[in-house]
């Protein structure tokens, strides 16, 4: 009887002790976590920097470094004639649309051998926007009133954005989606390579080239590349797939930040794509803010 | 008091309580807080690792961002300053580009030009000075703050020379991810209390299956201190608690037999004393009575004679009941030297002793020896045979016959004392060789019989590793075989 009184109570005491271990030890801990991170909020780093600034862009002597064999020619510089363009005004930070059209015209020269006596540049004015954070002058190249090429320069830093040239193949040719070109883009790949060192695509030593995809635009098929520099500037090149012909080159900055925005897409999209909780419901895309 | 401290009273204790129920409490308890200890540390660990990454993530992206935003507004700058234009009329424009990265509200940019700022896109100034006071080595600082409830990770440093008087300061809100991870660390300590809960319901089944048979034990120990010795404990499986359960029962099993032989030997004993006192009781009142009569009573020569033959006869027994004890124990505590005897000569000697016996009783012994020689001491044989033929005489009425049959039964030895006597029951047969038994109640020990022949001979045998035993029938007589296990 004496016995069973002592083990009832010694069974109330443990299960008591064991409720308030159970109970405690989280707190215990809990507590300890809330400590280390609070040490861990309270850290001050001191991270060492160098900053890697483009002679190029920072030389005030910069914008008079012509390119050789290069002569301004005598072209007129207008506006493109559409509200978009209308509705947007540069500010006191960016440069006048000549100075900006004259920076594409001296790439036009070095990159397609283009000499503008005569011919007309229209200018606009883009404000910076999420994709791309940079205010910039957007230029349509006339060529005996014929749009045939196009630039895009920073409104600030003048640094080239991209350069292309615009022509409608009147030949009849496959634009389809060629898999052994794809399977095999080496000649591309040595031709964009060669292009990219030759006109310094991302301003150092080029560290890869990579297919990148396919396409086609005006009747003409094309074939993007992506060139990669050691200094981390990634640039796209896109040739033609009828006579392997350079039409377009964007340069780092617009396509580090439209990888950036893709990136940003992604992520929202994947936010978005909540999988339904109801297996007999197929999952759905939420509608994007 | 300590609750696992022992209260002397409770009862005795041996390694663990009388019930074994603080060990079973106490290994819960440590086995509980050990797994807890553990757990919660296996839990803290993960989820200081976690914090630290989502604060390494959080001040990696920062310094990226930071850095990214710091080069592009140099640009900017040589740009315009290279343009003629005054770089302090332009931050507003030249800084806005960047308030894309505030789409989501968790990125905030101020800069500083010393300690007065010129351009932000918060409300509120959530920049410690502190944060400002850089050294000259351009060392960028990154930390997290606290403002107003939300957590920030903050990074800031000096535009390099010529515009070493800016700073610019990038807050990434960290607020979210905090949170994310405060819940993910609560839902880690809630499954840990529910999963611990479930471990303890768990473990005290498990020790309450361990330590079951450790209080069937202990009750048991209790039963058989009470004297239940045919108490056993359960077995059942392989595992180690039954081969326990089935030590303890053998342990029990030899308990009960070293106790029964105890109890037999102590009874024995008491059996032997009883009938001793009783065997002296009766010789020593007739040499005292007898004795007093000659003290006392004014007799003739020809009485005093008779009551000193009596006095004589009972010392004489006495005596020889001292002698036979001492015969016994030196019995029990020597070993005899056994050397090979012929039966023949044996055999010749018992007659001799007997056959004066048995012709005045008008009793006839045949003796038939079939084997030759018998590996005994002679002297102890003699004695034993002779005890069993002086039985078999007294249990025969005249004509009666007697037979002594020395055979081979089978590789053994067998001695046969086959009598024709009035025999005895199943109940005598049992009792005949324990000290001072007298079948025949009313028979008195006037003949000079110490009561010890058979006990004797029972040891006799015993010495020579030989079996006595006996069987009888009522009215047909009674044989006495002697079994030899040794050639």
């Amino acid at each position: 009887m004496k016995t069973e009184r002592l083990n009832r109570k010694g069974w109330k005491r443990t299960a008591l002790i064991a409720v308030t271990v159970i109970g405690a030890s989280p707190l215990l801990f809990q507590g300890i976590i809330q400590g280390v991170t609070a040490a861990e909020l309270k850290k001050t780093d001191r991270v060492p920097t160098t900053y890697s600034i483009d002679a190029v862009s920072t030389s005030p002597a910069a914008q008079y470094s012509l390119p050789e064999g290069y002569q301004k020619a005598n072209y007129t510089v207008g506006t493109i004639n559409l509200d978009y363009y209308r509705n947007q005004m540069p500010t006191s930070k960016d440069m006048a649309k000549e100075v900006a059209a004259e920076i594409g015209a001296q790439a036009l020269w070095e990159i397609f051998d283009l000499n503008l006596e005569g011919q007309e540049i229209q200018m606009g004015y883009n404000q910076a926007v999420e994709h791309l954070p940079r205010s910039r002058w957007h230029a349509d190249v006339y060529i005996n009133g014929k749009r045939s090429y196009s630039f895009e320069v920073d409104s600030v830093t003048g640094e080239l954005f991209g350069i292309a040239r615009s022509r409608t193949l009147d030949k009849q040719i496959s634009l389809a989606y060629d898999s052994k070109l794809a399977s095999n883009p080496q000649e591309y790949v040595e031709r964009a390579r060669k292009l990219a060192e030759k006109y310094n695509v991302v301003h150092g030593p080029i560290k890869s080239v990579e297919y990148n995809n396919q396409g086609y635009s005006n009747n003409d098929p094309d074939i993007t590349m992506y060139v990669t520099g050691e200094n981390g500037e990634m640039a796209m090149m896109t040739f033609s797939r009828y006579d392997k012909a350079l039409l377009s080159i964007g340069y780092s900055t617009p396509t580090k930040y439209a990888l950036e925005q893709a990136e940003r897409d992604m992520k929202r999209l994947q936010e978005k794509a909540t999988p339904s909780v109801d297996d007999n419901e197929a999952p759905s895309l939420k509608e994007m803010e | 008091m300590n609750y696992f401290d022992r209260n002397p009273k409770d009862g005795p204790q041996v390694g663990l309580s009388f019930e074994g129920k603080p060990m079973k409490y106490r290994t819960f308890l440590t086995t509980l807080m050990l797994f807890l200890f553990f757990f919660n540390l296996g839990i803290l660990i993960i989820s200081i690792t976690t914090f630290k990454d989502t604060i390494a993530r959080a001040e990696e992206k920062s310094l990226g961002e930071h850095y990214f935003i710091t080069s592009s507004l140099i640009k900017d700058f040589y740009a315009v300053e290279n343009r003629g234009i005054d770089i302090e009329d332009s931050l507003g424009a030249l800084l806005q580009p960047y308030s894309y990265l505030s789409g989501d509200k968790k990125v905030k940019l101020a800069l500083y030009k010393g300690n007065q700022i010129v351009y932000s896109d918060q409300p509120q100034n959530i920049v410690k000075s502190s944060s400002l006071e850089l050294d000259k080595t351009r060392d960028r600082l990154v930390s997290s703050q606290k403002s107003e409830g939300r957590t920030y990770v903050m990074v800031s440093g000096k535009l390099p020379a010529p515009f070493d008087d800016y700073t610019m300061v990038y807050f990434y809100d960290t607020t979210d991810s905090i949170a994310a991870w405060n819940q993910m660390k609560n839902m880690l300590f809630l499954a840990g209390l529910i999963l611990s809960s479930l471990l303890a319901f768990g473990l005290l089944l498990l020790l309450n299956r361990i330590f079951k048979p450790l209080t069937q034990i202990s009750h048991m120990s209790r039963s058989i201190a009470a004297g239940a010795y045919d108490t056993r404990l359960p077995v059942s499986g392989q595992d180690e608690l039954s081969e326990m359960a089935r030590s303890f029962n053998h342990m029990a099993e030899e308990i009960k037999s070293q106790i029964m032989q105890l109890a037999t030997a102590a009874e024995q004993k008491q059996q032997f004393v009883d009938n001793l006192a009783h065997e002296l009781r009766t010789p020593l009142t007739t040499i005292y009575g007898y004795a007093e009569y000659i003290q006392k009573v004014v007799c003739t020569e020809e009485d005093k004679v008779l009551a000193t033959n009596y006095i004589m006869s009972e010392s004489r027994r006495l005596q020889n009941i001292a002698y036979r004890l001492l015969d016994m124990a030196t019995l029990r505590e020597n070993s005899i030297e056994r050397g090979d005897v012929c039966l023949e000569e044996l055999v010749r000697g018992i007659k001799q002793a007997m056959s004066l016996k048995a012709t005045a009783q008008d009793i006839k012994i045949i003796y038939e020896c079939r084997f030759d020689m018998l590996f005994c001491d002679a002297d102890l044989m003699h004695i034993l045979l002779v005890n069993l033929l002086d039985n078999a005489i007294k249990a025969c009425k005249p004509r009666d016959i007697i037979k002594l049959v020395a055979e081979l039964e089978g590789d053994r030895k067998v001695i046969f004392i086959q009598d024709s006597g009035k025999g005895m029951s199943e109940e005598h047969l049992d009792n005949i060789t324990k000290a001072f038994y007298r079948v025949d109640l009313s028979r008195s020990r006037s003949g000079g019989g110490a009561g010890l022949g058979l006990t004797l001979c029972q040891q006799i045998a015993l010495n020579h590793g030989a079996e006595l035993s006996f069987s009888s029938e009522l009215g047909k007589g009674t044989t006495a075989k002697l079994t030899f296990t040794s050639s």
